[in-house]
């Protein structure tokens, strides 16, 4: 009977470990994020959160989801916390209401304001979201 | 010499271990973590204290407990209050979520004014404020606890630990003598993990409520970079006697760009206070949030002198700053200066530059109100400006958790603070009785160490 909880725990114990690696272990998905402006909203896919260069996919609706006619889309990026600002970047459309960016937006790993600004129908307005960037 | 060992029956350990159980399940509802942020209290929620329409007002948005659900505001009207219409407008900027309401300000009555917005989910949020033509657009988020795995490990030890708990009772009661005792064994060891969790969960670190910021990576050093002012009035030269518009803009040293991250310092995003040169006049106001990096405040019917401006604020993980201007009302001439002089009931020890010295004045009957999170505050200023003080007050302090409509009973009010150098200073000490915000100005005279 010893034997049987030893082993039991020694399963569980990996079992625990083999979780806490799948949980942790450093992994690039896209991640999504959205924000809204007074008239606008924004749904922002990045293909990997960390510095570097990046894609950026950019969805833009009115307020309360409808689809319409945007103009222009451009990206940039502030890290308050030491006082960084990086390049405005112009998104090509790539179809409506959808936008693709490519450049380097994020200069280190820290928590990132991308400032998306959005010409359309009701003006020009900027969404603006958290990002946390990893290395 | 036989000695008989009385060992307890498999039921009886049983119900002993029902009982902890039962002690140990209701242990985490005691203390449970609440959600919290920079610059928010956790009782009471944001206190945005607004000078608008000529009234001072305090913004309150109380935590939420459930999203999509109610989102509770109250204003709390100081003394002198006009019949005014305030119109509220709650803005998500994470979702499609807005909400609007509007009270009405009976005049003559100061005090609490609720309003109930509506929260359709969590994270950042703007309340505009709209009054007398004036507005402020105010952030705050919206916060829900969040759930550690330290909880969940805890909750399901205890849930296993009671079905093992049951089985172990019909095992006993069958009766299965050995698979009680096993199971009771099991159950003990359930107890234990969960157990140890909660003993050790005050030290387990807690997980960011949803809808709050994504925290940044400590990267050395603390805070963010100086901001600095652009400070001027509407009309750039005021007449004496008419009202002006004090604007302040908030630039970061860094990027060139406006500072948008002020957090509530003190219930105000900012405190912005006007004194003339000649310490003749001083209010202190709190501007509205006219646009990002943006404050405005309008200032009523100034004499004609020379004014010194000074503006407090917060930047999110940082300490606070204060930026300085000067501006000038009619052709600048001086009104009566401010005599050294103490008012009745203020008493001071020696007066010494670089001394701590302790100011106590003696409010009179009745209770205190907090105002601006403390009982009492104390503004100094040197002869030209160019020292300038806050200081709050040093003695017991009004209980926790409590918000401005609650007055507690205060008899005095004492300030330690050193005074940098020798010279002539001016102070206003201020607090709250009856909603009224009550100023007790005066002038000094310090003497240098010898």
């Amino acid at each position: 009977m010893n034997r049987r909880v030893l082993f039991v725990e020694l399963a569980l114990g990996a079992l625990a470990t083999a979780g806490y690696a799948v949980v942790s272990w450093p992994h690039h998905e896209p991640a999504r994020f959205t924000g809204t402006s007074p008239r606008y909203a924004a749904t922002v896919t990045l293909d990997r959160p960390s510095s570097g260069v990046v894609d950026v996919d950019v969805a833009v609706t009115a307020r309360n989801g409808a689809a319409i006619a945007v103009e222009a889309v451009r990206l940039s990026a502030t890290m308050p916390q030491m006082g960084h600002v990086t390049p405005e970047i112009v998104a090509d459309r790539v179809a409506p209401g959808r936008f693709r960016a490519h450049g380097e937006l994020f200069a280190m790993a820290a928590v990132w304001q991308l400032a998306v600004q959005i010409t359309g129908p009701a003006g020009t307005e900027v969404v603006t979201v958290e990002v946390p960037i990893g290395r | 010499m036989q000695v008989a060992v009385r060992h307890p029956s498999v039921p009886g350990v049983l119900f002993r271990l029902l009982a902890v159980f039962l002690a140990a399940a209701l242990a985490p509802l005691v203390g449970a973590a609440a959600a919290s942020a920079h610059g928010v209290s956790v009782p009471i929620g944001y206190e945005f204290a607004q000078t608008i329409a000529g009234v001072e007002l305090t913004v309150v948005i109380r935590p939420s407990t459930a999203v999509p659900g109610p989102l509770r505001v109250d204003l709390v009207a100081h003394q002198t209050v006009p019949d005014l219409v305030v119109d509220l407008a709650a803005r998500s900027t994470t979702c499609a979520g807005t909400a609007s309401g509007s009270l009405r300000l009976r005049v003559g009555q100061p005090g609490s004014y609720p309003a109930q917005l509506w929260a359709s989910c969590t994270g950042s949020y703007e309340l505009e404020v709209r009054a007398g033509g004036e507005a402020s657009t105010l952030p705050f988020r919206v916060l829900l606890p969040g759930t550690a795995g330290w909880q969940v490990v805890a909750y399901a030890g205890m849930g296993v630990a009671g079905l093992l708990l049951v089985s172990a009772l019909l095992a006993a009661a069958l009766p299965r003598p050995a698979l009680a005792a096993v199971l009771g064994v099991a159950t003990l060891a359930a107890l234990l993990v969960a157990g140890t969790v909660m003993v050790l969960s005050a030290d387990l670190p807690s997980p960011p409520p949803a809808g709050a910021a994504p925290v940044p990576a400590p990267l050395g050093g603390s805070g963010r970079p100086y901001a600095q002012a652009f400070i001027g009035t509407d009309p750039a030269h005021p007449a004496p006697g008419a009202d002006a518009t004090l604007r302040v803009d908030l630039i970061d040293g860094a990027t060139g760009e406006p500072v948008d991250d002020l957090v509530p310092h003190h219930a105000a995003l900012a405190h912005l206070v006007v004194t003339s040169l000649d310490g003749g006049f001083f209010q202190h106001t709190h501007p509205r949030r006219t646009g990002p990096g943006r404050l405005a405040v309008r200032l009523r019917a100034l004499p004609s002198g020379e004014y010194l401006v000074a503006v407090e604020f917060t930047r999110t993980d940082s300490g606070s700053q204060l930026v300085t201007a000067r501006f000038a009302v009619g052709s600048g001439a001086p009104v009566p200066p401010v005599e050294p002089g103490r008012p009745a009931g203020l008493s001071m020890t020696p007066l010494v530059a670089g001394r701590p010295t302790t100011l106590e004045f003696a409010t009179g009957p009745g209770n205190l109100q907090r105002w601006l999170g403390m009982t009492g505050h104390l503004f100094l200023r040197d002869r030209d400006g160019g020292f300038f003080g806050h200081v709050h007050e040093t003695g017991p302090l009004a209980p926790g958790g409590v918000d401005e409509t609650v007055a507690v009973p205060v008899a005095a009010l004492r300030f330690t603070v050193s005074f940098p150098r020798p010279g002539r200073y001016f102070g206003w000490l201020q607090y709250a009785r009856d909603f009224r915000i009550m100023t007790v100005p005066f002038a000094v005279d310090v003497a240098a160490p010898r």
